[in-house]
């Protein structure tokens, strides 16, 4: 594959910087916090009441992955704010627009690198589950589902990223505006749930990001779920190659 | 450029609103415990005709709204509408909705009924009753010195009644002193442990019942009446004075008294456990069974349950309520029935059928409703192929079976070390050598 190259420079480009160790130890020590917050407080109620009949799948592994969506709606931004603003900034995108990779392979390099960065993110995660198996069964179909959707939702979540950071040359811009769109896909449930009218709650609630994920969460795939994420990636990818391929707006931009 | 991003947006949204309205689930936990139960979904599938839901739920009620989401994936006949009773007052009192929501109406053809604060059991409850037409009638046989069916004790049974009612059963007693007949409208009647012999005028009556295709569900004990005994000889099964074991089998923290069953039979009762591997049924002081091999025509009798092929009857003797090994050497070894059917064939349209337990404990209130054993379901599903009714015949819907998540001192500390010493410092330390590494480039 001819975007290798390009995705191997990036990672090494992410991974050489203090963003990404700061942003990757913050991650895991807030992450390590909810999860010892969940299994104490489901100790606790073991101790207090015996089994509860509550599989710890539902009491610490659905609540924290679903922390951990929120936690990465905010950190994905700073992965993903330099994709192209920064080429922009140093001058050196037209330069990266003439390597013998089309607009499509750079966009792809750049996803897949960001996404890379997310799943090396996530992998440490794993340690949890091996740790609570020794005291409670782990369905590791469930973790295997809430592992997918967290991807899936990160794909959302770089694809919105990369396409925010190729507007402009600002890499704080950037990630404001990706966090901002995020944000806005997150708490339009919300506006549907105060609806008046039943049908646009239900709309509203179905664009929202998160909302999608939560199936994946239980442990349960859902189609229409898997098809949001990846229609939501594939847009936000082909309008980022549609705004790169227009370079004379780029030029007038500059 | 605008119009080409119109409509790629449009196909999006379009191939989008598809997949939400077609969509296809899997359920990947172990015990399925996001779907819908076997029970619902067998009462889905046999909907002849189209049913509508008004569900009277507000917008930010995710819970009730998932749940229907079920039933609408489930059946292409359902169809759910939704109203938020707070914005759309009027609907509610054209429907008639007074409760707090949620409530849920559900139509079916003029019919109609309200679930208030609905959940899975009530909203397919609703369902059979619409769909099923007049609710069956369950007796249970009084007069006998019986266990007590309205009992709450451990050793009553008003968790099978109560659970009787859930499942959309009307349950009385019936006391036939004065020698009238059973009523025409019993759907099966259970006897449990008569310790007491009847009338003989009492046993024509019950013999009659049986012949015209009556339905009886006995559960014996180790003191039933030998009068009673006797007359499930005549139908084929002999209830044997013997205590039953399976040194193979023993589970633990269970007495010696107590046997677990794995051999269940093919048969209509037992067909949902197939498949599955289904938690033990623990029959406490259970009596051996023996099927009688000369049958009068037109009657079969078959064995539901059984031990492993190394159980043991071991022989007994019961006074008053004491029971004593009379030797330790069994009388009999092998897989030994524990319950049995029999099937009469008679000239009326119905034939009569008898599910027999050599146990009546494994049903009372102490076993009904463990969640460590499958009791609940044999007992549940007796009654169903018994009424006749077997679409309503499933696996129970259970919590999760989990055990205690107990954490002591020093698990406590690894758990602090690792995931807040451990995994975010090696976050550090790859930047630290990240850092030293350019230091020296």
């Amino acid at each position: 594959m001819k975007i290798f190259p390009l995705l191997n420079k990036e990672l090494k480009i992410a991974f050489s910087s203090a963003t990404a160790y700061v942003t990757f130890t913050v991650f895991l020590l807030i992450v390590g916090y909810l999860f010892v917050g969940q299994s104490l407080m489901l100790a606790k109620e073991s101790f207090a009441y015996g089994a509860t009949g509550t599989s710890v799948m539902d009491a610490i592994f659905r609540v924290l992955f679903h922390d951990a969506a929120v936690i990465l709606l905010f950190l994905t931004p700073a992965m993903t704010m330099r994709l192209l603003a920064e080429e922009k900034r140093a001058g050196t995108l037209e330069l990266l627009l003439t390597y013998p990779l089309n607009d499509l392979e750079i966009i792809l390099a750049k996803f897949c690198s960001a996404f890379a960065s997310v799943v090396i993110f996530l992998l440490p995660t794993i340690l949890y589950s091996i740790f609570i198996q020794r005291f409670a069964p782990i369905e590791w179909s469930v973790l295997a589902t809430q592992y997918l959707g967290i991807l899936l939702l990160c794909g959302s979540y770089i694809a919105v990223g990369l396409w925010a950071s190729h507007l402009t040359d600002n890499q704080i811009v950037a990630a404001t505006l990706t966090i901002g769109i995020l944000l806005g896909l997150w708490l339009i449930a919300w506006i549907g749930q105060s609806s008046p009218l039943a049908s646009w709650s239900v709309v509203l609630g179905q664009l929202s990001i998160l909302n999608h994920f939560d199936s994946f969460s239980k442990g349960v795939l859902n189609t229409s779920d898997i098809t949001f994420y990846l229609l939501l990636i594939l847009f936000f990818l082909y309008v980022t190659l549609k705004g790169l391929e227009s370079r004379s707006w780029w030029g007038r931009s500059e | 450029m605008v119009a080409n991003l119109l409509f790629l947006l449009g196909i999006l949204v379009l191939l989008q609103y598809l997949s939400y309205r077609h969509p296809h689930e899997w359920d990947l936990t172990k015990n399925k415990r996001f779907s819908l139960a076997e029970l619902s979904l067998k009462e889905l599938s046999s909907l002849r005709a189209n049913l509508e839901l008004w569900a009277f739920v507000e917008s930010s009620d995710s819970e009730t709204r998932d749940l229907l989401h079920q039933y609408e994936i489930a059946s292409p006949r359902l169809k759910v509408h939704y109203v938020d009773p707070r914005s759309e007052p009027e609907k509610a009192r054209e429907f008639g909705v007074n409760s707090p929501p949620p409530v849920i109406v559900i139509r079916y053809g003029k019919q109609e009924e309200q679930v208030t604060e609905p959940n899975e059991e009530r909203i397919t409850n609703a369902l059979n009753r619409l769909t099923k037409g007049s609710a069956r009638t369950i007796y249970f046989l009084q007069g006998h010195d019986e266990l007590d069916f309205s009992s709450p004790g451990d050793f009553g049974y008003s968790l099978l009644r109560s659970e009787l009612l859930k499942e959309n059963f009307i349950v009385k007693s019936f006391s036939p002193f004065k020698g009238e007949d059973i009523p025409m409208d019993t759907s099966a009647l259970i006897v449990l442990n008569p310790r007491h012999g009847f009338l003989p005028k009492e046993k024509t009556t019950f013999q009659k019942y049986l012949s015209h295709g009556g339905r009886v569900l006995f559960l014996a004990g180790m003191d039933t009446s030998k009068e009673w005994i006797d007359f499930l000889k005549s139908y084929g099964i002999q209830i044997e004075d013997d205590l039953v074991v399976d040194p193979a089998i023993r589970v633990y923290g269970a007495g010696f008294g107590i046997l677990a069953t794995v051999t269940m039979l093919p048969h209509p009762i037992t067909a949902p456990f197939s498949g599955l591997k289904p938690s033990p049924i623990l029959f406490p002081l259970a009596r051996g069974i023996t099927l009688e091999k000369l049958l009068p025509k037109g009657m079969t009798v078959t064995p539901l349950v059984t031990t492993s092929p190394f159980g043991e009857a071991i022989p007994i003797k019961v006074e008053e309520h004491k029971i004593t090994p009379l030797s330790k050497t069994p009388i009999r070894k092998g897989a030994i029935p524990i319950a049995c059917v029999t099937a009469q064939n008679s000239d009326k349209e119905k034939g009569g059928r008898l599910v027999v337990f050599g146990s009546s404990l494994f049903a009372d209130n102490q076993w009904f409703n463990n969640q460590a054993t499958s009791n609940k379901d044999l007992v549940l599903n007796a009654i169903s192929w018994l009424a006749e009714s077997e679409s309503t015949i499933a696996i129970h819907p259970k919590s999760t079976e989990t055990p205690a998540f107990l954490l002591d001192q020093v698990s406590i500390i690894r758990l602090l070390l690792l995931s807040l010493i451990a995994i975010p410092g090696l976050g550090i330390v790859l930047g630290i050598a990240t850092w030293l590494r350019r230091r020296h480039l």
